[in-house]
């Protein structure tokens, strides 16, 4: 008599604060806001900020990062992580120029070569975790300097010398047009990429499998779904996307060494995180890319502030745990719903 | 012996225990004195394990006294007043026989006792309790199941206790081993040790304890003595004294179909008796059993996991007979299983009521490789009429539904594979009355169908008014059957207890 009482006011009529905290968990919107946010502050704040070679500058920037973190973004989906973002991204880059520039391999199969290792690796990298109960933190972290090591041998040390495609190049470059648009190809590729990936996430039975496997690897196994094969997939879809982050990257910078990737491992990570994705299969790859591109923004104003690259970390740091902090809240939030 | 003039070891009066809105415990007392063997006695749910749990102080009553009195008697160095020795199997793989013998017994820097006194206390109960000398310094790992038991027993009596409380603890005993621990345990008895006693063996507890307190729905209704109960009484009194109370409307048992799932010397564990049946299209089969019998285990195992030998074989009307050696075959071959815990098994939080429904069948709403909401929500549609599933919108998080309307949902999910056969662990568990009755009114329009199911029920009431016919399970094998005129609430609990069971060789 009296517990069915409150059961019934919950269902009916969600008032106007429970549809906001919702639509919150739904939509990125406090993401959104800070981006917006922080974006104004640069404008009102540094001379030149708000001009189109400025803010295609930070596009450039954060369509790397973006696409190195979206991997990163369905492995913390299954309730995985990849440490070997980074060393992937730099073998490739290593590989890429290695055979295009030294041994002159045609492009296709230059990219077929990069691509297909990244994902025997990456596909490893899920089974090992998944059949041995292997924890993907070590498992990645081990398979990286597998292939950061595999990278150097197959070029032989790994020379400066070598170069990757020119046309590569242009793809990032700041003055580059895609069809007319003043934007570089690779900001378009980006876009491409997030609207692929969040119809495969929202409208494909691969994106539901991925959730129910984050939420419950216990209850997928029950409904049916081969948890081993979501992992397998997943990871080797992560290491193919940071491989083409790397070839992408070999051409911006040139050639590939060793330690080119690393720092999109944490900032993809941070992305990630930032973005709101939990390792129990809440989130999605549209919350990242936001998260990139304020990350790229603030990193932006720090450098216009005059910061030093230790001051910046510093602050990077304290944002991450505030992000993080306000997130722990987060299921407290879902129960009340 | 005069249990009369012994002292009062255990005195509860009026204990009661709520986990969240289940009441475990209304309103239970208990008295164990100086040298008797007190046997707890009762059926699933009826709350012993929670006053057993409250006796060995693992756990506080919400309210209600528990006055634990010592003996009056110079205290060893490692006494211990209440000991308590459980089904499981606890020992620590790591280490050796006296470690796990004397586990948990030293200080952070010092020892009550000797090593060498130790040694000779583990040595002396090991040897009474095994029949043979253990190496003290072997790996307990190293030891049968039965002797891993044996060494948890040991750890409670090198300490001495006053009361000693077995949780179904010999369970995992050989019957030698059983036999000799009786033997011991009856001159503890003598020297003045209390012993509280759970088993799931009839025979056992007649055999061993001087008084009897049987619960039921969380209350202790009677304690009676040894020598006025015999297994009529007491199943009598477990059951609450009412003859048959099926009700009057239930239908008459259903004409068996064909056989559509058989099992053929099916073991679940290694050690347990094979296990024939079949099951037959248009019949609701109750798997009935105090927990933890196996009955879980028969369920998965009739869904292709799991089971240690033997097989299970699907014969759908046609020609066509499989052999189900995993899931997603018995799936493929028409065989649908809803586990039991919801949470942790078939929920999954973060996707809405509509997503969870569709997860076993996503290929139905796949056009060119992306789903269709329209075709999804339309195939939901039709089950949400037919379970009555209470909800806002298709979309809104599982989370949102009450229990009840959550298990719909799921029994939905599998009802879209169009399932023949229907395996259901424990459906209405912790779900609200009206629910219930959906579920019932449910079961029975498949089963009239042509489904054949296979529930396993922690509830008595609902193997008496649900099933056609009942299996009860005891030591992961099937013990007894029951339908018709046979199926009544008497004949489940005895069977429960293995009331008339041959003491196997």
């Amino acid at each position: 008599m009296t517990d069915t009482a409150p059961a019934a006011a919950d269902t009916t009529s969600p008032t106007r604060t429970h549809r906001f905290t919702r639509s919150l968990k739904r939509y990125p919107i406090v993401q959104a806001a800070a981006l917006v946010v922080v974006f104004l502050i640069g404008v009102l704040t540094l001379d030149g900020f708000g001009t189109g070679r400025s803010i295609t500058n930070i596009l450039i920037t954060a369509s790397f990062l973006g696409i190195a973190a979206a991997g990163q973004t369905l492995v913390a989906l299954v309730g995985g992580i990849d440490m070997s973002i980074g060393a992937v991204i730099s073998a490739s880059a290593i590989l890429t120029s290695y055979l295009y520039g030294g041994l002159g391999w045609p492009d296709v199969a230059v990219f077929s070569f990069v691509l297909v290792f990244a994902l025997l690796l990456g596909a490893a990298n899920g089974y090992i975790g998944q059949r041995f109960g292997a924890n993907p933190l070590i498992v990645t972290l081990g398979s990286g300097f597998v292939a950061v090591g595999l990278a150097q041998v197959i070029s032989g040390g790994g020379s400066d010398s070598v170069k990757a495609p020119e046309w590569l190049g242009m793809l990032s470059r700041p003055v580059s047009t895609t069809f007319g648009l003043p934007v570089p190809p690779i900001v378009v590729i980006w876009i491409a990429l997030i609207v692929i990936v969040m119809v495969m996430l929202t409208s494909t039975p691969f994106g539901k499998r991925i959730y129910a496997t984050g939420a419950s690897a216990n209850a997928a196994r029950l409904a049916l779904i081969s948890v081993r094969w979501v992992w397998v997939l997943v990871f080797g879809l992560s290491s193919v996307l940071a491989a083409f982050a790397g070839i992408l990257l070999a051409g911006f910078a040139g050639s590939g060494n060793t330690t080119l990737g690393d720092p999109y491992l944490f900032l993809g990570l941070a992305a990630v995180i930032v973005g709101g994705t939990t390792l129990d299969g809440r989130g999605d790859y549209l919350r990242t890319a936001l998260a990139a591109l304020l990350l790229v923004v603030v990193q932006t104003i720090l450098v216009g502030f005059g910061f030093t690259n230790a001051d910046r970390q510093i602050i990077f740091g304290l944002l991450l745990l505030v992000a993080v902090a306000g997130y722990i809240r987060q299921p407290r939030l879902r129960d009340l719903i | 012996m005069n249990p009369g003039g012994a002292p009062i070891l255990l005195s509860c009066t009026e204990i009661a225990k709520s986990f969240g809105p289940t009441r475990a415990l209304v309103e239970a007392s208990l008295e164990v004195r100086g040298g008797e063997v007190h046997a707890i006695l009762g059926e699933n749910g009826s709350g012993k394990s929670t006053l057993v749990k409250i006796v060995a102080q693992m756990q506080r009553p919400d309210s209600g006294a528990l006055v634990v009195t010592p003996r009056g008697r110079s205290l060893g160095p490692a006494h211990r007043t209440v000991a308590t020795v459980f089904q499981e199997v606890l020992v620590v793989t790591g280490q050796s026989i006296v470690e796990n013998v004397w586990l948990g017994a030293d200080g952070v820097f010092g020892s009550p006792l000797p090593r060498r006194a130790k040694r000779r206390a583990a040595a002396e109960i090991l040897h009474r309790l095994c029949g043979r000398e253990l190496d003290l310094d072997a790996p307990v790992a190293r030891l049968s199941l039965s002797d891993q038991q044996a060494c948890c027993i040991a750890r409670a009596l090198v300490r001495e206790p006053d009361l000693l409380v077995l949780d179904e603890a010999t369970s995992a005993l050989d019957l030698q081993t059983r036999d000799r621990f009786f033997d011991l345990l009856r001159e503890l008895r003598a020297d003045g040790m209390g012993t509280v006693f759970i088993s799931h063996r009839m025979d056992e507890l007649l055999g061993l304890s001087d008084r009897i307190t049987v619960m039921k729905a969380g209350r202790t209704i009677a304690t009676v003595d040894r020598l006025q109960a015999t297994a009529d009484t007491l199943v009598r009194l477990m059951t609450g004294g009412t003859r048959d109370e099926r009700t009057a409307d239930r239908k008459p048992p259903a004409i068996a179909g064909r056989p559509v799932l058989r099992a053929d010397d099916l073991r679940l564990t290694r050690s347990s008796a094979p296990i024939d049946l079949a099951l037959h299209a248009g019949e609701i089969v109750g798997v009935a059993g105090l927990e933890g019998h196996g009955q879980e285990r028969l369920l998965l195992a009739l869904w292709g996991e799991g089971a240690q030998s033997g097989s299970v074989t699907r014969l759908d009307g046609t020609k066509r007979v499989d052999r189900l050696r995993s899931p997603r075959q018995a799936a493929r071959s028409g065989v649908a299983y809803v586990p039991r815990d919801r949470r942790k098994a078939s929920i999954f939080a973060p996707l809405s009521i509509v997503e969870n429904f569709a997860v076993t069948t996503l290929r139905a709403d796949t056009r060119l490789g992306l789903i269709s909401p329209k075709r999804r929500a339309r195939r939901f549609r039709g089950f949400q009429e037919r379970l009555a599933i209470r909800l806002g919108r298709q979309e809104d998080a599982i989370t949102t539904l009450s229990g009840g309307n959550q298990q719909k949902a799921i029994l939905a999910r599998w009802l879209a594979t169009e399932p023949e056969v229907l395996l259901l662990n424990d459906p209405t568990r912790g779900i609200d009355h009206g629910a219930k009755n959906d579920i019932y009114d449910l079961l029975r329009g498949l089963a009239a169908e042509g489904a054949a199911i296979a529930m396993l029920s922690s509830e008595l009431e609902e193997h008496l008014t649900v099933m056609d016919r009942v299996i009860v399970m005891r030591e992961n094998s099937v013990f007894a059957e029951f339908s018709g005129d046979s199926l009544t609430r008497e004949n489940l609990v005895s069977a429960f207890f293995g009331v008339g069971e041959e003491v196997p060789a």
